[in-house]
C-alpha cells in the first residue's frame, strides 16, 4: 500500500512529479461531476419548497443557528436549524451530514428531524420537532442551590433515571456504529415530564465504511463522516476523553463512555471531573488522567461511594480500563438503583449485607431476628433445627434469584458485540495491545454464529488465526485449521507454522523462550500484514514474559530488527560483550535503518534495544538514518560511528547526536566538519577522533 | 492543514529573519527541514547521482549559511531561484574538484562541466519553478494522506498509477460509486492542501 510518505529525497521527488503530472492531466479544479461526488446530499436536494413563516431566533451553537418557525403545511410550530458557516458547498454539505445522520437515528430520546431542504437563498436547513425543556447542566447546577426547589423536584434517583435514558440512547447509537463524541450536560434536554433528549450530533462519526445488510437503515461512513475538522480539536473540555486531546488518540466507543462518566460526575457534583481554571488547564489535566474523586470534590454532599466508583471506572485514562460497553455502565447504575453493589465498587461482604438488608428491610429483619432467636433457642430445643434448615433454604433461593438476574444483565451486555461485526471484519487489522482483547472477544462471538456468508467467514477466520498466532496459541491455530479442513489454501501455511511451533511449545498457556520466539520472528513470511502480526506478537511477548537477561533477549532483538528492516537472517554472529555496568553491542555493518516499528507502543518498553542494558553501541560501517530512538537508552555511554554513511549529512547527524544523553562519541578523523564536532564538545560530550585505518578501542 | 503545521509555516518569515540576524541554530534546523527536499529536487534535476547529492546539499547549505545575511527574503520566488543558482554553482564546483582529481574519466567530467555551464538563466528559473511545484505537491500529499483511510488512498493511488478505477474497484470489492467518491475526496483535499501550502510558503 502506498502511504505517500517518503524520507528518501529521490522517491519524494518522484512522487511529486507523478502527482503534478496527474493533477495537470486531470485538471486542477473539480469538475461538476466531481463536485457532486463530494457533496452528494446537497446535490440531492432538488426543489425549493420552503414553507415556513414567522421565524423567531432561539439560539446559536458552534455550528448551527436555531429558530422557531411556523410550518404552514402541517400547521404546527417547529425548530429550524441552519448552518453558521455556509459560504462553500463543502460547509453546507458538512451541515447536511449531521442532518442526514440524525434522520437515520430513530430513537425516542433523539429529536426527530422532519425534513431537510434548501431555502430560497440557497441555504440548507433542517426541521426538528419543537421540544421545550431545560438543559441537564442547568438542572444539575440548580439542584445544589438550596432555595431553587430543584433538589425536591429532581431527587438523585430521578437524575439517575435521566442518565439511564441517555445511556440507552448511546447504546442504540453504538449499535448503529455511530459515535456521538460530544456528549455533555448542555446537549441533554429534559422536558417537564421527564422526557429526555440527547441532541447535537454534529460531531458524530460512523465507524466502518461497510453498509449493514441486516439493518434497514444504512449508515454510510463515506457520506456521513466529517472531513472539515480533520486535525483540529473537537469537543468540550471537561467532557472530552483523553484520547480526543492526545495527538495520536483514536476515538472509539470508549470515548462516549468517558463522556457519559463525566455527565454522571456532573450530576453528582455539579461540576467537571478534573480541576482547572481555564480550558487549557482542564485539557492538560484530562490528558494526564487527573480525575478528582467525587467525594473529595464535594465533601459536604455525602455522595454515595458506589456511584463515585462508577464514575471513576468510566473516567479511566486508558480506554481499555473503562467499562467495555455503555450497557455495562448502564447496568451498574441500575444495580445501584435497585440496591445492589456495583462491581466497580468491589464491595466487601459487610457492605453487600447492608445493601441486602436495605433492599429487603422487612425480610432481613425477620431473618436476622430468627437467627438470633434460633441461636438462643436451639440450645434448648433440638427440634427447632428443622426450622433453621428451612430458613437457609429460603436464603439460598434468594441467592439463586440474584444470580439469575445477574446472568440476564450479562446477556444484555453481550448484545453490543453483535453489532460490531462490520467494524471487526472491515478494518481487518489485528489491533494493538490496547484493542486486541476486544477484537478477540468479538471474533469468538462471531465465529460461533451459524449461516455466516463465506466471504465474511474467511475474513473472520483469517483474523482469528493471526490473533492466535500472535498470542502463541499454536494448538488453537491447529483446532481452527481442523474446523475448516481444506477450505482455503492459506490455512495450510498457518498450519505449517503451528505444527512447527507446537513441537517446541505444546502448551498454549506457556510462552516461547526468547530463543524460540526469535525463531518465530525469523519464520519467513514477508507481507506487510505479517509484519503487523509479528509486531503484535512482539508487543505481547514483551508484556507477557518476565524481563529476560539481555544475552538471551539479544536473539529476539536481532530477529525483530530483521522484521522491521526486511533483512532476514542477518546478525547470527552478533554478540553482547559484558562491560563494567552493562553491555557493549557491536552492530557494525548492520543493514538496519530503523530501530522502532511504527506500531510499537512506546509505553511498554524502550524500543527493540531497550532491554539489552547497553552502555556501549558500535554502528560503524552502517547507514545512519535515524538515531532519535536511542534517546530512550539512558545508560548508553559510548556510541561508535566509524566510516558511517549519513543520510542527510552532518547537519542531521549532529542534530540527532546532540539530543542523545550519550557521554562519549567515537568518530573517524576528517569525516565530519570541525564546527559540528566543536559544538558537540561544547555541549559537554567527549568526542574521540580515530585516525584513518585505526580501530576503536 | 492541521494547526501544528500551520504554526510551523506561519513563523516562516520570522524564522528566516531570525536566521539572518543571529544565525540561530534552531531556526537553521527548521529551515533545513522545510527546504531540504526542494533543494534535493533541484540537485536531481541537474542529473546528479544519489551518492553525490548529499555532498552538493551540504555545499549548498554551507554557502547559504554564509550568504544569508545578504539575501533579500521579501520575494520568496527570487529566493528559490537563488537557491537553484546556488545548486548549479555547487554542482559545478563538485565536478571541477572531481575532474582535477580524476584520471581516466577526465573527459567525461569535462563534458558534464560544460553541460552545467550551459544551463541558461531561464532554464534555472524553469527548474526552480518545476521543482517547487513537485515539492509542494509531494508535501501536500504527505499531509493529506494522514487524514484518509487506507482504502481511500488505495483508490487514489490506483488512479495515479493509471489503473482503471472500475477494474480496481471490482478487484477490491469497493462499490464503484464509493471508489469515485473516495478518489475525488482525496483529490479535492490534495488541491486544497497545495493551495494552503502555497499561501503559507509564498
Amino acid at each position: 500500500m502506498q502511504n505517500f510518505n517518503s524520507n528518501d529525497p529521490a522517491s519524494f521527488r518522484e512522487m511529486g512529479q507523478k502527482l503534478s503530472g496527474f493533477l495537470n492531466a486531470e485538471g486542477r479544479e473539480l469538475s461538476e461531476e466531481e463536485e457532486k461526488e463530494v457533496s452528494p446530499i446537497l446535490h440531492s436536494l432538488d426543489e425549493m419548497r420552503y414553507h415556513f413563516t414567522g421565524e423567531e431566533f432561539l439560539g446559536e451553537g458552534g455550528e448551527k443557528i436555531l429558530s422557531k418557525a411556523y410550518d404552514t403545511q402541517s400547521d404546527r410550530n417547529v425548530v429550524i436549524a441552519r448552518p453558521r458557516r455556509r459560504d462553500t458547498n463543502m460547509e453546507k454539505e458538512e451541515f447536511l451530514r449531521e442532518a442526514r445522520l440524525t434522520c437515520k437515528l430513530q430513537h425516542p430520546n433523539i429529536l426527530p428531524i422532519h425534513e431537510i431542504g434548501i431555502d430560497n437563498d440557497d441555504v440548507p436547513y433542517f426541521i426538528m420537532r419543537l421540544f421545550e425543556g431545560e438543559e441537564l447542566g442547568s438542572i444539575a447546577r440548580k439542584r445544589f442551590e438550596s432555595d431553587s426547589g430543584y433538589s425536591g423536584r429532581y431527587p438523585l434517583e430521578e437524575m439517575l433515571e435521566i442518565f439511564l435514558k441517555i445511556c440507552d440512547t448511546v447504546i442504540y447509537a453504538h449499535s448503529r456504529n455511530v459515535l456521538h463524541l460530544d456528549i455533555k450536560p448542555a446537549n441533554i434536554m429534559v422536558g417537564r415530564y421527564g422526557q429526555t433528549m440527547l441532541y447535537d450530533w454534529g460531531m458524530a462519526a460512523v465507524i466502518s465504511d461497510d453498509s449493514r445488510k441486516d439493518v434497514t437503515e444504512t449508515f454510510d461512513a463515506d457520506i456521513l463522516n466529517t472531513l472539515l475538522h480533520a486535525g483540529t480539536l473537537k469537543g468540550t473540555p471537561g467532557y472530552m476523553a483523553p484520547e480526543q486531546i492526545a495527538e495520536e488518540g483514536v476515538e472509539s466507543y470508549a470515548t462516549d463512555i468517558y463522556a457519559l462518566g463525566a455527565v454522571l460526575y456532573h450530576i453528582l457534583t455539579g461540576t467537571i471531573p478534573v480541576r482547572g481554571s481555564h480550558a487549557q488547564e482542564v485539557m492538560l489535566n484530562t490528558r494526564d488522567g487527573k480525575v478528582v474523586r467525587p467525594r473529595l470534590r464535594r465533601p459536604q454532599l455525602s455522595i454515595p461511594g458506589s456511584l463515585g466508583a462508577i464514575t471513576i471506572k468510566a473516567l479511566q485514562r486508558e480506554p481499555e480500563n473503562r467499562y467495555r460497553t455503555v450497557q455495562e455502565l448502564h447496568d451498574e447504575v441500575t444495580r445501584y438503583l435497585r440496591g445492589f453493589a456495583p462491581k466497580a465498587e468491589r464491595a466487601n461482604p459487610v457492605k453487600r449485607l447492608q445493601l441486602l438488608m436495605r433492599r429487603h428491610s422487612k425480610v432481613a429483619t425477620v431473618i436476622f431476628l430468627s437467627v438470633l432467636v434460633l441461636m438462643v433457642v436451639t440450645g434448648f430445643f433440638y427440634s427447632r433445627e428443622k426450622m433453621q434448615g428451612r430458613r437457609l433454604e429460603a436464603a439460598r433461593a434468594e441467592a439463586v434469584l440474584n444470580l439469575n438476574h445477574f446472568q440476564e444483565q450479562q446477556a444484555v451486555s453481550e448484545k453490543l458485540y453483535h453489532d460490531l461485526r462490520e467494524f471487526t471484519a472491515e478494518t481487518g487489522n489485528l489491533g494493538t495491545l490496547r484493542t486486541y482483547r476486544l477484537l478477540d472477544k468479538i471474533l469468538e462471538q462471531e465465529l460461533n454464529k451459524d449461516d455466516l456468508d463465506r466471504e465474511y467467514l474467511k475474513k473472520l477466520v483469517r483474523m482469528k488465526v493471526m490473533q492466535e498466532l500472535a498470542q502463541q496459541n499454536f494448538n488453537a491455530v491447529k483446532t481452527l485449521v481442523e474446523d475448516y479442513p481444506h477450505w482455503w489454501q492459506w490455512l495450510e501455511l498457518y498450519d505449517q507454522i503451528a505444527t512447527r511451533f507446537i513441537e517446541i511449545k505444546p502448551d498454549d498457556t506457556a510462552q516461547l523462550s526468547d530463543a524460540d520466539f526469535a525463531l518465530f520472528l525469523d519464520h519467513p513470511f514477508a507481507r506487510q500484514r505479517y509484519k503487523e502480526l509479528k509486531s503484535l506478537a512482539f508487543d505481547l511477548h514483551m508484556v507477557n514474559t518476565e524481563p529476560a537477561d539481555p544475552e538471551s533477549y539479544l536473539k529476539v532483538a536481532i530477529a525483530m530488527l530483521n522484521v522491521i528492516n526486511d533483512t532476514r537472517e542477518w546478525g547470527g554472529h552478533v554478540k553482547l560483550e559484558p562491560r563494567k555496568s552493562g553491555y557493549h553491542l557491536d552492530l557494525s555493518g548492520a543493514p538496519y535503518r530503523i530501530y522502532v516499528f511504527s506500531h510499537m507502543l512506546p509505553w511498554c518498553y524502550d524500543g527493540v534495544l531497550g532491554k539489552l542494558d547497553l552502555v556501549s553501541l558500535d554502528l560503524s560501517h552502517s547507514v545512519v538514518n535515524n538515531i532519535w530512538e536511542f534517546q530512550r537508552l539512558e545508560k548508553l555511554e559510548t556510541l561508535i560511528f566509524l566510516d558511517i554513511k549519513m543520510v542527510g549529512g552532518d547537519v542531521n547527524f549532529f542534530t540527532m547526536l546532540k539530543a542523545l544523553p550519550t557521554k562519549r562519541v567515537v568518530l573517524r578523523e576528517g569525516a565530519h566538519q570541525q564546527r559540528f564536532i566543536d559544538e558537540l564538545r561544547a555541549k559537554g560530550t567527549e568526542v574521540i577522533l580515530v585516525a584513518p585505518d585505526e580501530m576503536y578501542p | 492543514m492541521d494547526s501544528k503545521t500551520k504554526q510551523t509555516y506561519a513563523t516562516r518569515m520570522t524564522l528566516l529573519q531570525k536566521m539572518q540576524r543571529q544565525q540561530d541554530d534552531a531556526a537553521w534546523q527548521e529551515f533545513v527541514s522545510i527546504y531540504e527536499k526542494y533543494i534535493y529536487g533541484v540537485i536531481f534535476s541537474m542529473n546528479i547521482s544519489s551518492e553525490d547529492a548529499g555532498d552538493v546539499l551540504q555545499d549548498v547549505l554551507l554557502k547559504l549559511w554564509k550568504k544569508l545575511p545578504e539575501i533579500d527574503l521579501g520575494d520568496m520566488r527570487r529566493f528559490r531561484s537563488y537557491l537553484a543558482v546556488t545548486v548549479k554553482n555547487a554542482t559545478y564546483d563538485l565536478f571541477r574538484r572531481e575532474s582535477r582529481r580524476g584520471g581516466n574519466t577526465k573527459v567525461e567530467f569535462e563534458e558534464r562541466l560544460h553541460a552545467i555551464e550551459n544551463i541558461s538563466e531561464p532554464e534555472v528559473e524553469r527548474i526552480a519553478t518545476a521543482e517547487w511545484e513537485n515539492y509542494l505537491t509531494a508535501k501536500a500529499m504527505e499531509n493529506v494522506a494522514k487524514r484518509f483511510s487506507e482504502q481511500a488512498l488505495g483508490v487514489f493511488n490506483a488512479c495515479l498509477e493509471g489503473q482503471d478505477i472500475k477494474v480496481y474497484a471490482a478487484a477490491n470489492e469497493i462499490p464503484l460509486s464509493t471508489a469515485y467518491r473516495l478518489k475525488t475526496r482525496v483529490k479535492e483535499a490534495l488541491l486544497e492542501e497545495i493551495k494552503a501550502l502555497e499561501e503559507y510558503l509564498g
